[in-house]
């Protein structure tokens, strides 16, 4: 039965509350974070020190890693209150100030999206990107255009990669012995050898089941699909995010990786399976993509922005200049987060209209058309083309 | 004090905290990343091990053209000494690894990698053995330390003589190579070994005959020594005879002396086995010619290069001496690696340096020459055999 408001307009849920409303969902939000925190503590840290293959010091090293990302991003954020807020003196106020502002959140997230062997001084950097440049600079909490944590990760990447690729890397101390691995997580794979064969991109680790549970190489937290499933049903039943913007922008890289199987004569289930397990995928679509601050608000809204979320990151893993796509997106999606805002408002308030008729259209064309791209590049990359007619084929 | 730290110390805490992440977060991180390095350099040579290993099981198989699969195993240890060449004492070989090659699931072959030893320690062979025909069908060489300018003398035509070499062989030998005489010792010994231990897990019967050197000596008497260089005592056939008989320099058969029964085909083969296994005598030096009327002795020794030294030496009236300094023509060359510290002149002063020893006090004990061992050796025993003739002559023996 439907529940009805008693008293006169306006109504104000309890969730509206600006202070506690916020607290709540920063709470679940970082409640929601801890099944992949765990689990990249014991696949990185733990089952490494079990398997003889890192010492007791190097097991806790995860996890510190993740802390101390979020330790990084609140002295940042404090030091900016001291500078610029004359009331900031004392320890309490400065610490009521970061805790309203969710100081540590990028961190811990940029922290999670790094390589395990990054060292100290890249992850201070990519904090000072996030927190300082992306999140300060822009007004503070709640008027940041761009994800923090992602544009730390996109500063590090363009610039510092290099460097954590020489300190290690993605492979922890057991994956570094596995022969198969030789050194690759699996979209890195799929970029340098083109080749779309189960037995490349799929048999190297094991099996699906491996790419499910996380046991592959990747980024530190980002690699369990099953640890982003839980997170994902908890924060939807908790109302932190919608649950359909993760479901659309996961769908449609497994659709267009379907065609992009078929069309090369995959048709098996294995390759959309394999793009959606692989990378930050999971992660950037439950954390990321569905982050209050720089996404649309309205349902429309945030429908549109997912669908072209999956277009872009199929599109970014086979035009880019890195094989993942997911954080490459998301940040190009941010600009758009506005306009996308304020058409989808419209037509959600007006509905199908002649006013609104050419928006859905022109939405719709450059949907189609980016996919539609993606997969003519997705195709000029592997030989075994099969589908496309040549006129588009020409395109390349 | 207190206003500055009221001022400025929320601010000095928050730099301290950064300050001391990045410097102990970054030794942590160092650490951490410095121990993954060691996990990666074991792994990568690890796995550079593994595929050499890969290359050299391929190599093993591609000799076998039925072999399908190779498995390794643990062979039976077999205590077995050989002596080497150039009278540098008795090396015990070993085995480093074996396999067992099949045809689908039938065994058809075996590989034994035998540590021996040439001039260096270290000479690693692979012999390929097909067990159908007790042959040695092949041989890989894994690994060596010899002095590469002479190892490189032994050609592909050279190892062609390990393709289908049978095991029944009565005596096994070797064709060596002038320039690399102990690296082709070395194969040798390893093809024994490799049959030794062969013999003991498949119950192959190592061939032989009933001959066994009593003893073995110089032969002095100038009417053969050319061509007979040693004069060996042996015990042969089924009822044990014994005779003396001649061997040349390479310890082929050469007669009997005196009379006597002749020695089978297979015992003069076996014969020359033992004998130069023996390390009984030297082939080191040795009598070419003896002039009665001129008094003039000439002798070979192998030094280092492959053409001998040729001293010649004339005795004096009463046959108890040698009159003059002998003359020697030596090709000797105390530059090459043998002798790279070799600081004295060119030859032959090493050869005269050791004669003139002798010829000062009449004593066979002569002092080498540093850094030219080999030359000095060849020497010493050519003093040695020169002694010897004298004595001969003059009936002190």
């Amino acid at each position: 039965m439907a529940r009805f408001a008693n008293g006169k307009a306006p109504f104000l849920r309890k969730t509206d509350d600006l202070t506690y409303g916020t607290q709540v969902i920063m709470r679940d939000f970082l409640i929601g974070l801890i099944p992949l925190i765990l689990f990249a503590w014991y696949k990185n840290g733990i089952k490494v020190y079990v398997e003889g293959n890192a010492t007791l010091l190097e097991m806790f090293y995860p996890i510190i890693f993740i802390m101390l990302g979020g330790l990084i991003s609140m002295v940042i954020e404090g030091l900016f209150f001291i500078i610029t807020d004359k009331e900031v003196r004392t320890l309490k106020v400065m610490m009521k100030k970061l805790q309203l502002s969710y100081a540590m959140i990028p961190g811990i997230l940029l922290a999670m999206i790094l390589p395990l062997y990054t060292p100290i001084w890249v992850l201070i950097f990519g904090c000072i990107m996030a927190t300082f440049v992306t999140k300060l600079l822009f007004g503070g909490f709640g008027y940041n255009i761009f994800n923090p944590a992602l544009i730390g990760y996109v500063a590090i990447a363009f610039t510092l990669m290099g460097v954590i690729n020489k300190a290690g890397g993605v492979l922890n101390g057991s994956e570094v012995l596995i022969d198969a691995i030789a050194g690759a997580t699996p979209l890195s794979t799929l970029s340098t050898t083109n080749l779309l064969s189960y037995q490349t991109l799929v048999a190297p680790y094991g099996s699906l089941w491996n790419f499910f549970i996380g046991t592959i190489p990747g980024a530190l937290a980002e690699t369990s699909a099953l640890a982003c499933i839980i997170s994902f049903v908890w924060l939807s039943a908790r109302k932190v995010i919608k649950w359909f913007v993760p479901v659309i922008y996961i769908g449609t890289v497994f659709g267009l990786s379907w065609l992009i199987g078929i069309f090369n004569g995959q048709a098996g289930i294995w390759f959309p399976t394999f793009s959606i397990l692989s990378g930050g995928l999971m992660f950037g679509a439950v954390f990321m993509a569905t982050e209050p601050v720089t996404t649309p608000k309205n349902p429309l809204g945030k429908i549109v922005f997912a669908l072209f979320l999956g277009v872009f990151t199929v599109l970014f893993r086979f035009i880019g200049q890195y094989p993942e796509g997911v954080a490459t997106s998301i940040i190009f999606m941010n600009i758009f987060t506005m306009p996308i805002d304020k058409w989808t408002s419209v037509i959600r308030t007006q509905g199908v209209t002649k006013k609104t008729i050419i928006k859905i259209i022109i939405l719709a064309i450059l949907i189609i058309a980016i996919a539609t791209y993606a997969l003519i590049k997705a195709n000029s990359i592997y030989s075994a083309s099969i589908g496309l007619p040549l006129y588009i084929g020409g395109w390349n | 004090m207190k206003i500055f730290f009221k001022n400025y110390g929320l601010l000095m805490g928050l730099i301290a905290i950064l300050i001391g992440i990045f410097a102990i977060g970054g030794i942590y991180s160092r650490y951490v990343t410095n121990q993954h390095a060691v996990l990666v350099a074991e792994a990568e040579l690890s796995r550079l091990e593994a595929e050499q290993e890969a290359a050299r099981v391929a190599s093993y198989l591609a000799l076998f053209a039925q072999g399908t699969k190779v498995e390794k195993y643990t062979s039976e240890t077999v205590d077995k000494t050989y002596n080497l060449s150039g009278d540098r004492g008795e090396f015990s070989p070993s085995i480093i690894d074996s396999y067992h090659i099949y045809n689908g699931d039938v065994e058809i072959g075996v590989v034994y990698v035998v540590s021996s030893k040439g001039h260096e320690d270290g000479l690693n062979i692979a012999f390929a053995i097909d067990i159908a025909t007790d042959t040695c069908i092949g041989v890989v060489v894994i690994a060596n330390a010899e002095t590469q300018t002479i190892y490189s003398t032994l050609t592909d035509t050279w190892f062609t003589q390990f393709e289908n070499f049978q095991f029944d062989t009565l005596s096994i030998e070797i064709d060596a190579v002038a320039e690399a005489t102990e690296s082709s010792k070395g194969f040798e010994i390893g093809l024994l070994y490799a049959r030794e231990v062969y013999a003991v897990e498949y119950g192959f019967e190592i061939p032989t005959t009933n001959i066994t050197i009593v003893s073995m000596t110089y032969n002095y008497n100038p009417d053969t020594f050319a061509n007979a260089v040693f004069i060996a005592d042996v015990i042969h056939g089924e009822d044990n005879t014994a005779v003396s008989v001649y061997l040349s320099r390479t310890y082929d058969y050469v007669g009997i002396v005196g009379d006597g029964v002749t020695l089978t085909i297979d015992e003069q083969t076996v014969l020359k086995t033992i004998a130069s296994a023996s390390g009984l005598v030297s082939n080191k030096s040795w009598f070419v010619s003896y002039n009665v009327d001129t008094r003039v002795l000439v002798m070979n020794a192998k030094g280092f290069k492959s053409t001998p030294i040729v001293v010649t030496i004339t005795l004096n009236a009463t046959l108890d001496g040698i009159e003059g300094i002998p003359v020697i023509t030596s090709s000797e060359t105390y530059d090459e690696n043998e002798y790279g510290d070799y600081a004295g002149g060119p030859a032959p002063e090493v050869e005269y340096n050791l004669i003139n020893q002798y010829l000062d006090d009449g004593n066979i004990v002569v002092d080498g020459v540093a850094d030219a061992t080999i030359t000095s050796n060849a020497m010493k025993q050519l003093i040695y055999l020169l002694d010897n003739f004298i004595s001969t002559l003059t009936g002190d023996e």
